[in-house]
């Protein structure tokens, strides 16, 4: 559960003061699935970057699961991150030194949840999940675009956080491995039961949401439910098999 | 402590060629520092494995006297126990073939059918037995005389055929710095020869061989017993404490100085590891988001920065282990001993433990930035990091950090200094003056890159491309052109330091002789010889001028005040007066040149045995005018009052005596006569043949020889220091190849572009050549003055005089160290610019 109150950031531009975010407040019930859409400089990965403690407000307040978070030092918020959060970036941000399997294993090592032959499984069964079991040992500059996402979602994915952020996560994909990765990010937020928060300006894939927030100006300029529902029916009629 | 170092291996894996040149700057510290130490650690196991033979016995006895009778009868009951012992007679003397000046000689008289008790005595041809009409000469008296074996050669009062050459004698080392050429004899040709006189300056050694079960502590106890301070007793388990003393003292000197090389392999860890964090940043903030703490980023880094270092101080104790014989074979002539070359494991230890530590150090500035980096780096957009989070680091706190980790170096770097020098008064001097001139190299550094960026709107270099752009590298981000010239200028700067120390040390000697200053010395002229040397001196054109012969007779201080000297608490400097022979002379009027500090020269006739004693010896024996001294001399007690307390500055014969006794003090002893002459540097020869023609046995000593030999002697320690600051050097030019190694992908996109728009080959090549000597003739240069400054303060700290500056030094080692730091540059960037824009292009566009 993400509850947000009187939300300000402002930012500093030589002698400007800019409000990127101004009062904004809303909830987000566990499990649920929400786009954050507004066109660009509206405050959307800005406001996910709070959410996910990246960054201090200048004012309000963040909870996640009850926890004030913007109350916490920075290693404690390390250390929440790494429990409850995961991120799938539009730039995927993979480690380029680190293999597939490598990069998915990095949170359960940092957070040392499971050593050794657990976090290879753990790890090992998310790239299969995500159609790579047969790419664990290439490095990111052998994968495509593609790829280097589903290893990024597989990465998010493996703490079981109960939070996923997503800011433009098929930003820099053609719309087949766009749709793909989509798909999947939907498929495995169903099987963890995670909140999912998806920064986007794309309407396909705000489409796929049970909700959507628009922002404008740093405020919230509308918060509906969405149009088509799809999100919901599909998340009913999915029948995705646990972990295997 | 897995998971850092598993991650840390990870990241080296994927690009092991970036941090192979940090390994080898690494790697040659470590090279040099167990090179030396290593070295002393094979000495040591030398000695102590072949002790008996170095010594050539089980317990040595050495005495500027030859042995009274009741020691000779001592030793002969000690034989009749089954002690066998054995005398070694050494001194100087003069030789020549008949033709041409006469050479001095250290000269060595020898039972040759008992010594030496343990080793052997290699002579060429190897079956030739000396007898009393036959010598032994080392190669160089045969090279100097121009006389080869089968000739003749007079010595004292007679000629002697050369049977032998000498090729190894195995107590060589024990008898310690010898004057000139050697020549060995039986004992009856020695003593024939007419040169060992009573009161003559020798060294006589006696030899003792126990038998297995003998107690060697309890024999020296005897021994100490019979000779009392008359003789140093040491054992061969002592493994030679003047020798060693003079090896760790060497030892501890040249660690430091490798641990030079080593700093400078920290620089460039240091500069590498920044330039590797920064490109690492985006990662790092990612790994904050996924739960990595700070702290666990930093061991990774850490265990990173300790990879590199284990890889190459791994490399380097392995090239140190086999460098070793190199430095043998440099000092081979000081030591004169065949060093048994074994693996140097503590010095190996050693080395690795403090190229890590090195590396840490360095290390800490670059991951100490790891904790500022902000986890929101990882968002498209820039966010301000104004607003704090609580505990955030301000700007005066990462001020702060800064500091700690400038202070934590400096502390560490005097640690290890500590610890290589095993002197904590040493590593303190010698790390103030490295701490201070990383300091200032590094503000000399900034200032220079600020003038050079300013330099670069002037018309001039704006006009040339080639010039805009070589300099230009220099200053842009990531660079490193600071650490670059501060690791190339201390290598300059160490080396050069070392060759001003030398020369103003030589300087010194020869100014410290006014140019009316005797030359020439004449020893061991006995009484009968007086008058006849006095004639000759007087009558002989050459001669500018000489005074009178002094008498002497050696004596050693016993009591003060009635109280022996051994019950005197004395300073370490002042002990050893406790074994010293004095030069006992007498003189009717004050020396020239001496000033009374305390009391008052005596009268023409003095009623009483005054003595005058010199201000270094009155301190140090905390005598007063009024004291009474007393002194053992062959042939008696000498007893006199202390008249006055004296300082004398001139260099003669007789007069810079520790103690100058009134006249007839010394009558009744057995004289032996010292003279000093003043003659044109041309005609010294002339003058030494015409002495050694009339009077065999007197022995003249130019100054000139003394000169050339202590000359010889600071040759090969600056060579040895070269030697290992050398490798300080050679870690410079890496640090510079590790740089541009670095920045490779960016000088590699520069030039395509720069390709481009119409950049030749040659006009590229030039550009590079700008850049390498700017940056090398300014680490030349700078190197230089730090050297002048660092020389002009120890100069003025061991000497007490002032540094004269010379500049050729400072422009030869600007000019060197461009021209070095240039080929390096070319080499390093050997492949950039070959490479096809398009290709290059390309890959920046995909």
């Amino acid at each position: 559960m993400i509850v947000v109150r009187n939300l300000v950031k402002t930012i500093r531009n030589g002698a400007h003061a800019v409000e990127i975010i101004r009062n904004i407040s809303f909830d987000v019930p566990s499990r649920q699935f929400v786009a954050v859409m507004g066109p660009s400089g509206s405050g959307k990965s800005t406001l996910l970057g709070l959410i996910a403690g990246l960054d201090w407000p200048s004012s309000g307040s963040i909870l996640i699961d009850g926890q004030e978070i913007t109350k916490l030092r920075e290693d404690e918020m390390a250390e929440l991150r790494g429990k409850k959060l995961g991120f799938v970036f539009q730039s995927y941000h993979l480690i380029p030194t680190l293999t597939a399997l490598e990069n998915v294993m990095l949170p359960l090592e940092f957070n040392r949840v499971t050593g050794g032959n657990g976090a290879v499984q753990r790890a090992a069964y998310l790239l299969e999940s995500v159609g790579l079991a047969d790419r664990r040992d290439h490095y990111p500059a052998q994968l495509s675009g593609g790829e280097q996402q589903r290893v990024a979602l597989a990465r998010a994915f493996v703490m079981k956080p109960s939070v996923l952020l997503a800011d433009e996560p098929t930003g820099n994909l053609d719309s087949e491995n766009g749709r793909h990765v989509l798909e999947l990010l939907i498929r495995l937020n169903k099987e963890e039961g995670t909140t999912l928060i998806l920064v986007t300006h794309d309407e396909m894939l705000a489409s796929q949401a049970e909700r959507r927030i628009l922002l404008r100006d740093g405020q919230i300029v509308g918060d509906l439910p969405s149009p088509s529902g799809r999100g919901r029916r599909d998340s009913q009629q999915a029948g995705v098999p646990g972990e295997g | 402590m897995t998971f850092p170092l598993l991650m840390a291996w990870r990241e080296t894996r994927a690009a092991p060629g970036k941090f192979i040149f940090v390994v080898i700057s690494v790697a040659l510290g470590a090279t040099a520092l167990t090179a030396v130490t290593g070295f002393n650690e094979s000495v040591r196991y030398t000695l102590l494995r072949e002790a008996r033979s170095l010594m050539a016995a089980d317990i040595s006895l050495r005495m500027p006297v030859e042995p009274s009778a009741k020691e000779i009868d001592f030793l002969d009951r000690l034989k009749s126990r089954g002690i066998d012992s054995t005398r070694v007679t050494e001194t100087v003397s003069m030789a020549s073939t008949g033709q041409g000046p006469p050479v001095l000689v250290s000269v060595k008289g020898a039972d040759l059918g008992r010594y030496p008790f343990y080793g052997r005595i290699l002579v060429q041809p190897s079956n030739v037995q000396l007898d009393a009409g036959t010598v032994a000469v080392s190669d160089d008296l045969l090279l100097r005389l121009g006389t080869r074996v089968g000739d003749s050669i007079e010595i004292g009062n007679r000629r002697f055929r050369i049977a032998a050459r000498i090729v190894k004698e195995p107590d060589r080392m024990t008898t310690g710095f010898t004057l000139g050429p050697r020549v060995l004899f039986t004992r009856e040709g020695l003593s024939t020869a007419g040169i060992v006189i009573p009161g003559s300056r020798i060294t006589e050694r006696l030899l003792l061989k126990l038998r297995p079960d003998d107690d060697l502590e309890a024999t020296k106890k005897e021994l100490s017993g019979i000779f009392g301070r008359r003789a140093r007793i040491t054992d061969y388990t002592e493994t030679n404490p003047q020798l060693t003393r003079a090896l760790d003292r060497a030892t501890r000197f040249l660690s430091l100085i490798s641990l030079i090389a080593l700093i400078v392999a920290g620089l460039g860890v240091g500069a590498t590891m920044q330039s590797h964090l920064r490109q690492k940043m985006p990662n790092i903030a990612f790994m904050k988001c996924v739960g990595g703490r700070s702290d666990h980023i930093v061991s990774i880094y850490i265990a990173q920065a300790l990879i590199i270092g284990c890889a190459g101080s791994l490399i380097g104790i392995l090239l140190g282990a086999f460098a070793q014989a190199e430095f043998s074979r440099l000092v081979s002539r000081y030591f004169d001993i065949a060093v048994i070359l074994v693996w140097p494991w503590t010095a190996m230890l050693k080395a690795v433990a403090a190229s890590l530590a090195t590396v840490f150090l360095f290390a800490l500035p670059a991951l100490v930035a790891i904790a500022e980096v902000k986890p929101a780096l990882i968002l498209r957009k820039e966010v301000s990091g104004e607003t704090m989070a609580p505990g955030q680091p301000r700007q005066p706190q990462r001020a702060r950090r800064s500091v700690v980790a400038a202070a934590l170096i400096a502390i560490g770097l005097w640690g290890i200094a500590v610890w290589v020098g095993s002197s904590i008064k040493y590593a303190t001097v010698f790390a103030a003056i490295l701490i201070g001139s990383l300091l200032v190299l590094g503000a000399l550094g900034g200032i220079l890159l600020h003038s050079i960026r300013r330099l670069s709107r002037f018309r001039i270099i704006r006009r040339s491309a080639v010039l805009r752009h070589g300099i230009a590298n220099l200053y842009r981000p990531g660079a490193h052109a600071a650490a670059i010239l501060a690791s190339l200028s201390i290598g300059v700067m160490v080396t050069l330091s070392i060759y001003f120390l030398q020369n103003s040390l030589l300087e010194e000697v020869r100014l410290t002789a006014p140019p009316d200053t005797p030359n020439l010395f004449l020893i061991n002229i006995t009484d009968r010889e007086r008058d006849g040397i006095t004639r000759l001196l007087e009558n002989d054109p050459a001669v500018i001028e000489h005074q009178a012969l002094s008498p002497s007779v050696a004596a050693q201080l016993s009591t003060i005040d009635g109280r022996p000297l051994e019950q005197i608490p004395l300073e370490e400097g002042a002990r050893r007066f406790l074994n010293t022979q004095f030069v006992l002379t007498w003189a009717r009027d004050m020396p020239p040149a001496t000033d009374i500090l305390e009391g008052s020269w005596w009268p023409a006739q003095p009623t009483e045995s005054l003595v005058s004693v010199q201000e270094f010896a009155a301190q140090a024996l905390g005598l007063k005018v009024g004291s009474i001294l007393e002194w053992t001399a062959i042939g008696g007690y000498i007893r006199a009052r202390v008249a006055n307390i004296r300082r004398t500055n001139a260099l003669r014969a007789g007069a810079n005596n520790q103690f100058i006794l009134s006249p007839g003090t010394l009558d009744n002893f057995l004289l032996v006569y010292y003279g000093s002459i003043r003659v044109k540097p041309e005609n010294a020869a002339a003058i030494q043949t015409r002495v050694f023609q009339q009077f065999p046995t007197v022995t003249v000593i130019n100054a000139a020889d003394i000169l050339e030999i202590i000359q010889g002697v600071m040759d090969q320690v600056s060579l040895a220091t070269r030697f290992v600051s050398g490798f300080a050097i050679l870690g410079g030019l890496v640090v510079l190849a590790s740089s541009i190694a670095g920045s490779r992908y960016r000088r590699i996109r520069e030039t395509a572009i720069l390709k481009t728009v119409g950049a030749t080959r040659g006009m590229l090549l030039r550009m590079l050549c700008a850049e390498f000597a700017v940056i090398g003739s300014a680490a030349g240069i700078i190197g230089g003055a730090l050297a002048a400054v660092a020389s002009a303060v120890l100069i003025g700290q061991i000497l007490d005089t002032p540094y004269k500056f010379s500049w050729p030094p400072v422009f030869f080692a600007a000019i060197s160290t461009a021209m070095l730091t240039v080929l390096t540059g070319w080499v390093a960037s050997y492949g950039i610019l070959d490479r096809k824009p398009l290709d290059i292009l390309r890959q920046i566009e995909s």
